[in-house]
């Protein structure tokens, strides 16, 4: 009954995400709501699963190691002619996570290891945009990576991210029962004979593919947003882990929608806008908790 | 005197005859060293030169100055000059502006500032539009003439051969703006950069899909650029060559969907001189010409007004609203 009761509900939601992304499509552009609704999907997923890993400070580093992929990745395709950016920017944002993964691997603390590491990304950042910017061609937006630009997506961004979305949902969907528990006691899972390693490697792969792969869509700014506020939400308002699952996605996708449709209202950037309906819905779980 | 002692004066006499021979090369050339910001200013002040003289480029070829930031080695080149050509917005160009009369003792040329320039209000901001004003070929004709002039005041005895190039380049301009089809149509852009390029032809660009250097596109703007294209207030799309940026790119696309004729401008800061670029203008406008000079066609009226902007932003509101009342409820039973 239990079973048959959560699969309604999950019909339901795909139902309703389904008709939002119809009807706003007629209201607006099909190619902009689907860019978002993509990029809010992927974080609404990936979100409370964070949350349960307790991996917020990593996950909120992990736009900056995306920013110095996806800047380096310029001139590496460039210098080497093989691959494109999106490639060299993934295997980069990969390798920079992977890093991290193997200092805490090592028995480092895990804030530490992540401190050193947004210390090494921040810095070697900055060094990497003036690099490009002073020695590569006009065409190079530097903002568009930092702002983000989802309305300048072409179909083959939204085909890119698509593939994004649905590596991360069926990741997230085999994986979130084992990750979940790693996050409550790891070492009953690890005595239980679970190999801890590999979740940890999935984790560590979902969060430099997500924030690499759709940095230039969303920006490396309400990456932040989209990875920590949804399970921020969630974990306020839901009482298991698969309702927090259903109200991260909930909120990460309403929010994504509802401020593009504001955003076309009055004239504003999309990205602005989703962040702070996304902070909205915070208060309001927020205030929910305070006078319950 | 011993061996290490021997070398130590070798060594620093060479040094000092070294630096010697340098400057007096430097005094003997006589020639003056300038200086300009915008790699793409070479193009059109060399040809004015005279034997002898130098000029050297702050932002290197093919880097977007906007962003550009000093090295040291661009403060010796400051410190060295005679001119210095600005095109006075860019961030790093502000702080030339800073130095002068300090560390900087050559004449700064901005060009913004000079007599009777022309500047155009971008049209998405009002606010105006400092993206290389020469683009317009009547501006260039007051920048050359003006930095002749100047050239000639800092190299007396090249005077003559100053002016003379300019007159050259200006005559030139002159045959082209005389021969080049004026239209009278609205259009749209992908950045404003292009504006200067095509708004003497009596091209007035209305919309721009980016609005000013590193700002995002907004939904509204494209929106109402889809909406122009579509009831025909729009007549033509002005891209910047190579259309490689997102905001090309994606004006191209909408522009073949609704059928409306591109005219490629050839980037302002790319390789070549303004009078080339604008001579590129010119032969696409000729071909262009029989598209779009006729129809003034009566415009519809607009879909998207204020009412239907209010609607939507009070609905997307309250469904925020519902969906925060609704984790709300779920908080408080927590």
């Amino acid at each position: 009954m239990r079973v048959t009761n959560g699969f309604s509900k999950t019909l339901v939601l795909l139902f309703a995400l389904i008709l939002a992304i119809l009807i706003s499509s007629v209201v607006t552009n099909l190619k902009w709501v689907l860019v978002m609704s993509i990029a809010a999907l992927t974080y609404g997923l990936l979100s409370p699963i964070v949350a349960a890993r307790r991996l917020y400070f990593l996950a909120s580093a992990s736009p900056h190691s995306a920013l110095l992929a996806a800047v380096l990745a310029i001139p590496l395709a460039r210098i080497f002619g093989v691959a494109n950016e999106y490639i060299w920017a993934i295997i980069l944002g990969l390798f920079l996570t992977y890093i991290v993964g193997y200092m805490i691997h090592r028995g480092i603390d895990t804030d530490t290891a992540t401190a050193t590491f947004v210390a090494f990304t921040a810095s070697a950042s900055v060094m990497a945009i003036y690099y490009v910017l002073t020695s590569f061609p006009l065409e190079t937006d530097i903002w568009a990576i930092i702002v983000g630009d989802p309305l300048l997506a072409d179909w083959d961004d939204v085909a890119y991210a698509s593939i994004v979305m649905i590596f991360t949902a069926l990741t997230v969907l085999l994986t979130c029962r084992e990750q979940i528990c790693l996050g409550i006691d790891k070492d009953y899972v690890r005595l239980a004979g679970v190999r801890v390693e590999i979740y940890d490697w999935i984790m560590f792969t979902l969060l430099g593919l997500t924030t690499v792969a759709l940095i230039r869509i969303v920006g490396f700014v309400l990456e932040h947003v989209l990875i920590l506020l949804p399970a921020a939400i969630a974990t306020t308002a839901s009482k298991s882990a698969k309702d927090a699952m259903y109200l991260s996605i909930i909120s990460s996708f309403t929010a994504s929608i509802l401020g593009l449709h504001l955003a076309v209202a009055l004239g504003l950037a999309p990205a602005g806008i989703t962040g702070l309906s996304l902070l909205t819905l915070y208060v309001f779980a927020l205030l929910g908790r305070k006078w319950k | 005197m011993n061996f290490k002692a021997y070398i130590a004066f070798t060594v620093l006499t060479l040094l000092i005859v070294t630096l010697l021979s340098v400057s007096m090369v430097d005094a003997l050339n006589g020639g003056l060293y300038i200086v300009v910001t915008f790699p793409n200013l070479i193009y059109d002040v060399k040809p004015l030169l005279c034997s002898g003289d130098y000029i050297v480029s702050i932002a290197p070829t093919g880097v977007d100055p906007h962003e550009y930031q000093l090295t040291p080695a661009n403060v010796e080149d400051l410190r060295k000059a005679d001119i210095i050509i600005s095109t006075g917005h860019a961030p790093f160009e502000k702080n030339i502006e800073e130095m002068v009369g300090r560390e900087i003792k050559g004449e700064l040329v901005i060009i913004p500032k000079i007599p009777n320039i022309k500047i155009l209000t971008n049209p998405a901001t009002g606010k105006p539009n400092y993206h290389m004003p020469i683009y317009d070929p009547n501006n260039y004709i007051l920048f050359i003439k003006y930095v002749s002039e100047v050239l000639a005041h800092k190299r007396p005895e090249c005077a003559n051969h100053y002016y003379e190039r300019a007159k050259d380049v200006v005559d030139e301009i002159s045959s082209l703006i005389n021969h080049t089809p004026k239209v009278n149509i609205i259009a749209v852009a992908d950045t404003p950069t292009t504006q200067y390029a095509v708004s003497w032809i009596g091209i007035r660009i209305k919309y721009l899909m980016i609005k000013e250097h590193g700002v995002p596109a907004s939904p509204k703007d494209i929106e109402s650029i889809v909406e122009a294209m579509k009831n025909g207030e729009v007549k033509l799309a002005i891209i910047n060559n190579p259309p490689r940026a997102k905001a090309s790119e994606s004006l191209k696309e909408l522009a073949e969907k609704y059928g409306i004729p591109i005219l490629y401008v050839p980037n302002p800061i790319g390789e070549g001189s303004i009078l080339n670029k604008l001579t590129i203008i010119s032969n696409q406008v000729g071909n262009l010409s029989t598209e779009i000079f006729e129809e003034t066609a009566s415009l519809k009226q607009s879909q998207f007004t204020i009412g239907e902007n209010i609607v939507t932003a009070v609905l997307s509101l309250l469904l925020l609203f519902i969906v925060g009342f609704f984790i709300f409820t779920k908080a408080r039973g927590v």
